[in-house]
């Protein structure tokens, strides 16, 4: 295939993945209002000596935030989330056909590839892992590539160790071991040692950053909710791959991946170590080892082993052979599945939209500027996605509006925006995660209250004397709490 | 007859004898995981093993089986009277050993503890010399996991026929080995240690020989034969006693749900299973059976190979007659785990050796090993990381049990000889207590199953009645003449996922007599409650 049907292959790909991003308001994208709100954080600590906000320089989750904040000066703060997360998406999957392109791969693994985008990590609204898998198959394409200047090398490392570090410090730490076991299978060490350089002292810089986090009480247990063994099945190994739609289309499209991969290993089954792209393969089997062997959470991060499966599936579809089939052929079958998975998910956004936040838009329109806002989702869980869509919602107001809530990513000692002094909240705590646990006198720490919920929660709110209801309609309502 | 089975029977003997020196080393090994499983359990849940009693009140009723034939020498339920309660004959005998070592239930519990990890032990070493014949390291490893497997580990300590099962199981697959006379042997044993194992005496032989007709003939004659003889002892006893030839249990239990066989198939094995280390993956589990079914199929299969999968394919049929003898309507409780697990040593073993088998003609040694060793590494991650939660699960059952029935019993302990007590739960009250005991659930009293259950209940008025929520009840006419103590757990319910269960109510009279009505299993009778005679 020349360059130019790559090129224009992996531009409608590109055009596809950022289609659901242009044409919905509110994703369903867990984190992406707590993160967009740091961007007002960040400029109200950098504007005002008197705020109650300090930037954490040193935090190795800020990569991001440079985007989500050009993305809010060129198009508004309620936009800018989604976009830069659609532009985070664009680059993964120009990353994607580089890798497939700059080691002769098939083009059509990289329209696979990239339906990957679209997993629980994306819905969890991960962004510093997003940015960082971004930053690791630079990192990848980079240990493989001969660079005959050492001064260059350590440039280099330098600057991909900086990015992995400020992005996500696990892909750091895994790059790192990606390093070693690269070395170990092609018994390259001495010729490669230099790439090494610039990782070690950010990994020194992470030992010093970490005690500052535990100390910021952002610790938890240690969880498996399962065993090695019970994550060999496919209903893990789905929600580990997609895990994002609710409904049977992502299994039928995850079963035609599987097989389409199937076939091609039958096919090159007599020459399949010299057909694969070997390494591509390692690194995807060490992945999906993590995803085997690590907790479910850790350090109060979730999903802590099932976010390396959709890395893990694009990297063994990067190393897998083409299928015995005609060229046009495959790339027209590859760009069909990637335009269901496309189609499936703005119409599920839309429909997040319209009907699951039904009367958000009105009530974010009522809140006036710089209030203190109370969270209370009464909707849990969602008939169209899976995961906690909800839970972080109400932090769309200060994006829009400043103010305080009651719950935010400046409470979170990773963050780059923190409270100067850890707030110790007079209210109910983790109210975002447990509403039905609210009691009348959390309401005197707030000026409004966003809830969601159906009549009956709307009936119970309605009645009480101490709210006023400001809008009526849809599944979302914004009180104000008398004085 | 008899000096040529001798012979054969010590020839086996001194065989494995010389094994074992052999393979001293494999088999400190394996003797080191299973005591390595039982540390875990002692670190996870220290005061288990010498200071609780049981997580099953069943355990208490082979307790008391076992304490009436070291005292009488007949297996009775009240003293010296013969039932047909016990489904696993010989683990009541052996039961007696504890029992006429020390009088102290304390010590006697203990004992039977140990025993049961001793019989662990011997499961999992005898597994390794039926692998041995495959390579040596997957039929280590094989036996090894089933040495430190949380669930059998857990099992062996609870009292329960378990590990008995288990090595009757594994000398039963060892015997296939060595001659059709010993494979008759254990076939007969291993039908009075668990009568659904004897689907194995009868399967293996058709597995193991299909292309081998003098093989396949002797050993399912061997087979049949040995069954036969031990259910015809079992059965011909059973009638002698109660008119009826199966164990009481047979008839109080099984096919006693509503639940169809394809739906106790299809909760056994999508959620019992994943309560089981090793057997909780659907794609290892989906894989070493399209693996087996292959090296059954093919003439030209190794030995080793098809025999690592008849044995894989005997532990799935047992797990299937399981469910479909006894639904598995609570797969999260122990109660239901329990009557599968005979059958776990069979579904794990092997699994090394299929793994090894599958990828020894395709890849390369180093990729081989590398394949072998991350399987390995993820089954020990997987028993470290499910161990803990199982261990707790068996000790806050145990807690449960001896909060509610053990304090019962103990409760009992102050009635007299003469008194009677109606009981959903037969096992603590009559180990502890002191009364004659009448188990309305049948299973020690074959009486209730019959139509004399109304003659039985009138000819013995009881003094004391427990009620259980969900199982019997008490017309609430009459419950307001009565008097009642309540007993329940002093932590979280997990014995059975039912929760009103965890409150047993023990109804008496004081002063004078009160005549009631009481419902259970559907039917209602007279009762006649009498104050009862108190010991100081």
């Amino acid at each position: 295939m020349d360059f130019k049907t790559k090129l224009l292959i992996s531009t409608a790909s590109i055009f596809l993945v950022i289609l659901p991003f242009l044409v919905t308001r509110f994703p369903p994208i867990t984190d992406l209002p707590q993160h967009a709100s740091q961007v007002r954080l960040f400029l109200e600590a950098i504007n005002s000596a008197n705020s109650p906000y300090k930037i954490n320089w040193l935090t190795p989750y800020s990569l991001p935030y440079p985007l989500i904040g050009l993305c809010w000066l060129l198009f508004r703060p309620a936009n800018a989330g989604r976009i830069a997360l659609g532009v985070i998406a664009a680059i993964l999957v120009s990353i994607i056909f580089y890798l497939a392109h700059s080691r002769n791969r098939p083009p059509e693994m990289a329209v696979i590839g990239s339906i990957f985008i679209f997993s629980h990590v994306l819905y969890w609204g991960f962004f510093q892992f997003l940015t960082g898998w971004i930053v690791f198959m630079l990192w990848v394409d980079f240990l493989e590539k001969t660079i005959k200047s050492k001064k260059a090398t350590i440039a280099f490392s330098l600057i991909l160790g900086f990015f992995l570090y400020f992005a996500h410090i696990l892909w750091l730490i895994l790059s790192a071991a990606w390093f070693f076991l690269f070395c170990l299978i092609n018994r390259n060490l001495r010729k490669n040692y230099l790439k090494l350089t610039g990782i070690i002292p950010l990994l020194g810089l992470g030992l010093i950053w970490y005690p500052t986090l535990a100390s910021y009480g952002f610790r938890s247990d240690t969880i498996w909710a399962t065993t090695p063994f019970q994550r060999l099945s496919p209903a893990w190994f789905l929600d580990a791959a997609l895990g994002a739609i609710r409904g049977p289309q992502e299994a039928i499209i995850l079963c035609l991946i599987i097989g389409w991969i199937g076939l091609s290993f039958w096919q090159n089954r007599k020459n399949l170590s010299s057909n694969c792209y070997m390494s591509f393969l390692y690194l995807a089997a060490f992945l999906f080892f993590l995803a085997l062997i690590l907790p479910d959470k850790h350090t109060n991060t979730i999903r802590f082993a099932q976010r390396w499966v959709p890395p893990a599936v694009v990297f063994t579809l990067l190393a897998t052979p083409p299928v015995k089939l005609s060229l046009n052929l495959r790339s027209i079958l590859s760009i069909v599945l990637l335009t269901f998975m496309i189609f499936i998910t703005a119409t599920t956004w839309k429909a997040f939209e319209k009907y699951e936040l039904s009367g958000l838009s009105t009530a974010l329109d009522l809140l006036p500027e710089k209030s203190r806002l109370l969270g209370l989702s009464f909707l849990k869980q969602s008939d169209l996605v899976r995961g906690r869509p909800f839970i972080q919602i109400f932090a769309y107001g200060q994006v829009l509006k400043g103010g305080e809530l009651n719950f935010s990513f400046a409470d979170f000692g990773p963050s780059l925006v923190v409270y100067k002094e850890k707030r110790r909240p007079p209210w109910t705590p983790a109210l975002e995660w447990f509403p039905e646990l609210v009691r009348e006198r959390d309401f005197t720490f707030f000026d409004f209250i966003l809830v969601s919920g159906d009549e009956k929660v709307h009936a119970i709110f309605a009645q009480n004397e101490k709210l006023k209801s400001l809008n009526k309609d849809g599944r979302w309502h914004l009180y104000q709490i008398k004085k | 007859m008899a000096s040529l089975s001798d012979k054969k029977i010590n020839s086996f003997c001194f065989s494995e004898i010389n094994s074992f020196n052999k393979d001293r080393l494999s088999c400190l090994i394996i003797i080191f995981f299973a005591l390595l499983g039982l540390l875990f359990l002692s670190i996870v849940e220290p005061s288990y093993l010498r200071f609780q009693g049981f997580p099953l009140d069943d355990a208490w009723i082979h307790a008391v089986y076992g304490r009436e034939f070291a005292r009488s020498g007949i297996l009775a339920y009240n003293p010296g009277i013969p039932a047909t309660g016990c489904t696993s004959p010989l683990w009541a005998i052996f039961l007696a050993i504890p029992h006429l070592a020390s009088s102290s239930p304390d010590i006697t519990v203990f004992l039977i503890k140990i025993m049961g990890f001793l019989f662990h032990l011997l499961t999992s070493l005898t597994i390794y010399f039926a692998f041995r014949r495959s390579d040596k390291t997957s039929s280590i490893f094989g036996a090894a996991l089933v040495a430190i497997q949380p669930e059998l580990i857990a099992a062996s300590v609870s009292g329960m026929e378990i590990p008995l099962a288990t090595f009757m199981s594994s000398i039963l697959i060892l015997s296939i080995q060595k001659n059709p006379l010993l494979f008759a042997f254990s076939s007969a044993l291993v039908c009075i240690s668990r009568p659904e194992l004897t689907v194995l005496a009868l399967l293996l032989p058709i597995l193991l020989f299909p292309f081998s007709r003098p093989k396949l003939i002797s050993y399912s004659f061997a087979g049949i034969a040995g069954s036969v003889f031990s259910w015809s002892l079992m059965m011909l006893r059973n009638w002698r006693i109660s008119g009826l030839p199966f164990p009481a249990t047979y008839y109080a239990k099984v096919n006693s749900s509503i639940w169809s066989s394809f739906k106790s198939f299809y909760v056994g094995f999508s959620q019992l299973f994943p309560e089981i280390a090793i057997v909780n993956s659907w794609l290892i589990m989906v894989g070493a059976l399209i693996i087996s079914l292959f090296f059954l199929h093919s003439r030209h299969s190794l030995s080793e190979h098809r025999m690592a999968s008849s044995f894989f394919i005997c532990g799935l049929v047992y797990c299937l007659v399981s469910f479909y003898l006894i639904p598995p309507v609570d797969p999260k409780a122990f109660y239901h785990q329990r009557y599968i697990f005979p059958g776990l040593p069979l579904l794990i073993a092997p699994l090394p050796v299929i793994v090894a088998s599958y990828f020894r003609p395709k890849l390369s040694p180093t990729i081989k090993k590398i394949i072998f060793f991350i399987f390995i590494f993820l089954a020990l991650l997987t028993i470290i990381i499910h161990a803990p939660k199982r261990f707790r699960h068996l000790a806050n059952d145990t807690r449960n049990i001896d909060d509610v029935q053990v304090a019962i019993g103990l409760f009992l302990s102050r009635t007299s000889p003469t008194d009677t007590v109606w009981v959903v739960d037969a096992g603590a009250s009559r180990y502890f207590g002191r009364a004659f005991v009448v188990d309305l659930m049948g299973l020690n009293n074959f009486q209730l199953l019959t139509k004399e259950a109304n003659y039985f209940l009138n000819s013995h008025p009881p003094s004391f009645i427990e009620v259980v929520p969900g199982w019997n009840e008490i017309d609430e006419n009459f419950v307001k003449n009565l008097r009642y103590k309540l007993f329940k757990p002093s932590t979280s319910y997990t014995v059975t996922s039912f929760q009103p269960m965890q409150y047993h109510f023990l109804f008496f009279s004081t002063e004078k007599k009160h005549k009631g009505k009481i419902m259970f299993k559907g039917k209602s009778f007279d009762f006649e409650l009498k104050p009862p005679k108190l010991v100081k």
